[in-house]
C-alpha cells in the first residue's frame, strides 16, 4: 500500500485486528507513519454469509474514509504529533 | 466430576532434531501446548510474553512448547527473535496436529495433564485467563485480550496452496523495503551486530542533531548504520570521528544534504588506525575492493541518507549525484609521500590518527607522463582542475582536493620541491584574464574586472589541498570536483581508539 | 522488529501519502484480494457498495499474501486505478 500511496493511489488496507499493529508499524518503517488502516475485531473465517456481508457493510463507511479524506501535508514529523489513527483497536 | 478428553497423541518433529511424541512432553508432569503460526501477530505477541514465565512453569514440572503450523526452519527462526525458550515442534501443511485438536484460531494455549487428558484451553491471547490456566505471573501490559487468526488447517485447499512458500522472509529484502538502503544489500542490524559494533560503549551517547531531518545522532544509530554498510567492530571508531566532524556547525551537512550539487561526504584517514583496520590508500585507493574504504564510507553516507533525511530524490535533490555519495574513503599513503600528510599539516601531530571529511564531487583524473620538470607538472595539474564546477567560474570560492599519486609525488620530491611550493605554483600557473573567462557561468568578481585584469581559479593556494594515495605505478592523480556556495570547510577530528 | 533503527523516529521525514479525491463518483478503484480465506466475500460486498457510490472497480489478485504487492501489480493498479482497496489480512 505505501508503494501505491507513492505511485498517487489513495489507499485502504483492510485487516483484522491482530494485523493493525504491525501494518502501522509497516507503514511507519516504511516512511509513511501517518498512514490509517480499516480494521475488523475479529477472524472472519467461521462467520456465516450474511455475518460477512455484515462486517464489510460496518467497514465501508470506513473504506470511503480513508479514500476520500484529505491527508496531511508531508514533512518532519515532530514529537508529541497526534496519532492521525484515532480509532486504534487499543484505545 | 467432569471427564476430561484425552488429548490426541502426535509426533512431531522438534528444532533440537529429535522427533517429539506428547507422550515424552507429559512424561514427568503436565504439558501446554501452544499452537501458534508466523503470520498471527497475535501469536508472536503471546511467544515473547510467556517466555518470561517458562521458568516458573518448569519449576512447576510444567513442560512447554510450541507447535508452529510453519515449516521447522520458520519455527526455529520465530522461537529465536521471540525470545522463545521452551521446546519447539513444527506442524506444516497439511496442519494434521491442528486439525486433531480442533484448532479454529490461533493461537490456542492447550494444557494437558500427566495422564494425557486436556484440562483446559485458551484462545487468543488474554492475560487473566492464562494467568488462571497456568497459576504463573503473566503480564498486565495492554492489550490483556487480544483476538488471533484462523488456524490454517480450517483453510481450503486452494488458499493453503497460495500459503506455499508464504512463509518465507528474506532479511535482506526487508531491508529493501523498510528503505534501510542505498540501493545495494544492506546488513540487518540486529540487537546483536549493534551491540558487538558497540563494543561495550554506551549507544545512548547523543553525537549531535543532524539536518535536515534534525534526528539525534546516538552511538546506537551509528552503530545501526555501520552494521547495515558492513563495517566490521574494529573500524568503528573511525566512523564515529567521521561523523563528529559531520556533525561540526562549519562543515554543513544540511546544506550537501538538499542542494542540488553533486557533492558527497569524502573521507581521508591518517595516521596509524590507517593499518590497524587494513585501510587502502595504494593501488587503487579511491575506487571499491577493500572493505574498510568502502564500509566506512558507507557507513556516514547512510547517517546522512537515512538518519539525517538527506536520501537521494527525496530531500536531496543532487540532479545527477555522484558515485562518491555511495562511498568515498580512503587513506593518505603517508609512507609513499615525500611531504608531512595532511593531518600534520592541519596541526595534528604525526602519531595521531585522523580523519578528515570535506564536501567533495567525483574525482576527475589528471594523466600527466610527459613532463619534464616540476612548473610543468604544477602547470598540468593546476589546469586540470580549471574546468571543474565550471569552466569559466573563477575563482572557486571554495577548496580543491588533489591526490597526487606517488609517481607524480616522487618526481616533485627529487626536483626539491615541498608541498607548500607545489600548491603555490599550482595556484600561480592557473591564471587567465578577466575578459577571457566571460562567457558562460562566470563569477561576480570576473563580470567586475577589468578585461586585462589577471583571474586565478583560486583564492589563494589555501584552497589547494594535497594528498598522496595511490599505485606505484602509473603517472595519474586526480582532483575532486567542489562543493561551493553553503560556507562548508573541511574538518578533522581524532580517532578515539586504542591499539 | 527486532533491528535496531538508523532512523531517530520522533524527527523523521516522511513521505506524502497521495492526494485523495473528494468523493467517489467517476473514480476508478481497485480491489487487491491478497487471497486469505474469504476475502474475496469481503470484497465482493464492498465492490457492490463502491459501485452504489459511483465507482467504478476493477479485481486484482496478489497471490502471495505475506509478500508486499509485486512491482507488476503496482503498475497494474497505478495504471488503471486511481484508488485500491486492499483485502482482508486475517
Amino acid at each position: 500500500m505505501v508503494e501505491l500511496e507513492r505511485r498517487g493511489v489513495a489507499t485502504a488496507a483492510v485487516a483484522t485486528e491482530p494485523f493493525v499493529d504491525e501494518a502501522l508499524e509497516q507503514a511507519r518503517l516504511l516512511g509513511m507513519p501517518d498512514y490509517r488502516m480499516v480494521f475488523i475485531r475479529h477472524p472472519i473465517q467461521l462467520l456465516s454469509d450474511s455475518e460477512l456481508r455484515g462486517y464489510a457493510d460496518r467497514a465501508f463507511e470506513e473504506i470511503v474514509d480513508r479514500l476520500t479524506q484529505p491527508t496531511t501535508a508531508p514533512g518532519v514529523t515532530q514529537p508529541d504529533s497526534p496519532r492521525a489513527d484515532g480509532a486504534h483497536p487499543h484505545s | 466430576m467432569t471427564t476430561l478428553a484425552v488429548a490426541p497423541e502426535f509426533t512431531l518433529p522438534s528444532v533440537a532434531g529429535h522427533s517429539l511424541a506428547l507422550s515424552d512432553l507429559h512424561a514427568s508432569g503436565p504439558a501446554l501446548l501452544l499452537f501458534v503460526s508466523e503470520e498471527c501477530p497475535t501469536c508472536t505477541l503471546t511467544l515473547r510474553r510467556l517466555s518470561p514465565a517458562i521458568p516458573d512453569l518448569t519449576r512447576a514440572g510444567v513442560r512447554v512448547a510450541a507447535v508452529f503450523e510453519d515449516p521447522l526452519e520458520v519455527a526455529a527462526r520465530v522461537s529465536r527473535r521471540t525470545g522463545f525458550v521452551g521446546d519447539v515442534l513444527s506442524d506444516p501443511a497439511p496442519y494434521d496436529v491442528s486439525r486433531a485438536y480442533s484448532l479454529q484460531s490461533l493461537p490456542t494455549a492447550v494444557l494437558i495433564d500427566r495422564d494425557g487428558h486436556e484440562v483446559n484451553r485458551v484462545v487468543g491471547w488474554d492475560a487473566a485467563a492464562l494467568r488462571t490456566l497456568l497459576s504463573v505471573s503473566v503480564t498486565d501490559e495492554s492489550p490483556v485480550r487480544k483476538p488471533g487468526c484462523a488456524a490454517k488447517n480450517t483453510y481450503d485447499a486452494e488458499s493453503l496452496r497460495a500459503l506455499d512458500g508464504a512463509g518465507a522472509f528474506d532479511e535482506l529484502e526487508e531491508m529493501f523495503e523498510r528503505g534501510w538502503t542505498d540501493g545495494l544489500p544492506a546488513i540487518p542490524p540486529t540487537v546483536e551486530r549493534v551491540d558487538a559494533m558497540l563494543g561495550g560503549r554506551d549507544g545512548s551517547r547523543l553525537l549531535g542533531e543532524i539536518a535536515p531531518a534534525m534526528a539525534r545522532v546516538t552511538l546506537e544509530r551509528v552503530a545501526a548504520c555501520s552494521v547495515l554498510a558492513g563495517c566490521r567492530p574494529e573500524y568503528f571508531p573511525v566512523v564515529i570521528a567521521a561523523v563528529e566532524a559531520v556533525l561540526e556547525p562549519a562543515f554543513n551537512v544540511g546544506g550537501q544534504a538538499v542542494t542540488t550539487q553533486p557533492c558527497g561526504q569524502v573521507i581521508v584517514v591518517n595516521g596509524p588506525v590507517r593499518e590497524a583496520v587494513g585501510l587502502n590508500g595504494s593501488v587503487g585507493a579511491l575506487g571499491p575492493g577493500w572493505r574498510p574504504n568502502m564500509t566506512i564510507g558507507r557507513a556516514v553516507r547512510l547517517v546522512v541518507s537515512l538518519t539525517g533525511g538527506g536520501f537521494p530524490g527525496r530531500l536531496d535533490r543532487s540532479t545527477l549525484g555522484n558515485p562518491g555519495k555511495l562511498s568515498m574513503c580512503f587513506a593518505e599513503d603517508e609512507e609513499l609521500s615525500p611531504w608531512e600528510p595532511l593531518h600534520c599539516s592541519r596541526g595534528f601531530s604525526g602519531s595521531s590518527s585522523v580523519v578528515t571529511v570535506i564536501g567533495a564531487d567525483a574525482p576527475l583524473s589528471i594523466s600527466d607522463h610527459r613532463s619534464t620538470g616540476p612548473l610543468e607538472l604544477a602547470g598540468v595539474l593546476g589546469e586540470a582542475a580549471a574546468a571543474t564546477w565550471s569552466p569559466n567560474w573563477w575563482p572557486l570560492g571554495g577548496a580543491s582536493l588533489f591526490v597526487i599519486c606517488p609517481e607524480h609525488a616522487r618526481s616533485f620530491a627529487e626536483w626539491g620541491w615541498s608541498k607548500e611550493r607545489v600548491r603555490e605554483e599550482m595556484f600561480s600557473a592557473v591564471v587567465r584574464p578577466a575578459g577571457s573567462l566571460r562567457w558562460g557561468e562566470t563569477t561576480p568578481f570576473v563580470n567586475a574586472a577589468g578585461d586585462e585584469q589577471p583571474v586565478h581559479k583560486w583564492d589563494s593556494p589555501d584552497d589547494i589541498m594535497l594528498v598522496v594515495a595511490g599505485g606505484e605505478a602509473g603517472r595519474y592523480s586526480a582532483v575532486f570536483g567542489p562543493c561551493l556556495g553553503m560556507n562548508t570547510e573541511a574538518i578533522s577530528k581524532e580517532v578515539q581508539w586504542t591499539t | 522488529m527486532d533491528y535496531v533503527s538508523p532512523f531517530d523516529e520522533r524527527s523523521r521525514v516522511t513521505e506524502p501519502l497521495a492526494p485523495r479525491p473528494a468523493d467517489l463518483s467517476g473514480a476508478r478503484v481497485a480491489l487487491l484480494d491478497i487471497t486469505k480465506r474469504r476475502g474475496d466475500e469481503f470484497l465482493d460486498r464492498i465492490e457492490e457498495l463502491l459501485q452504489s457510490r459511483g465507482a467504478v472497480t476493477f479485481r486484482v489478485v496478489k497471490e502471495i499474501f505475506s509478500k508486499p504487492a509485486s512491482p507488476e501489480i503496482v503498475r497494474q493498479i497505478a495504471d488503471r486505478g486511481d484508488l485500491a482497496v486492499e483485502g482482508l489480512a486475517d
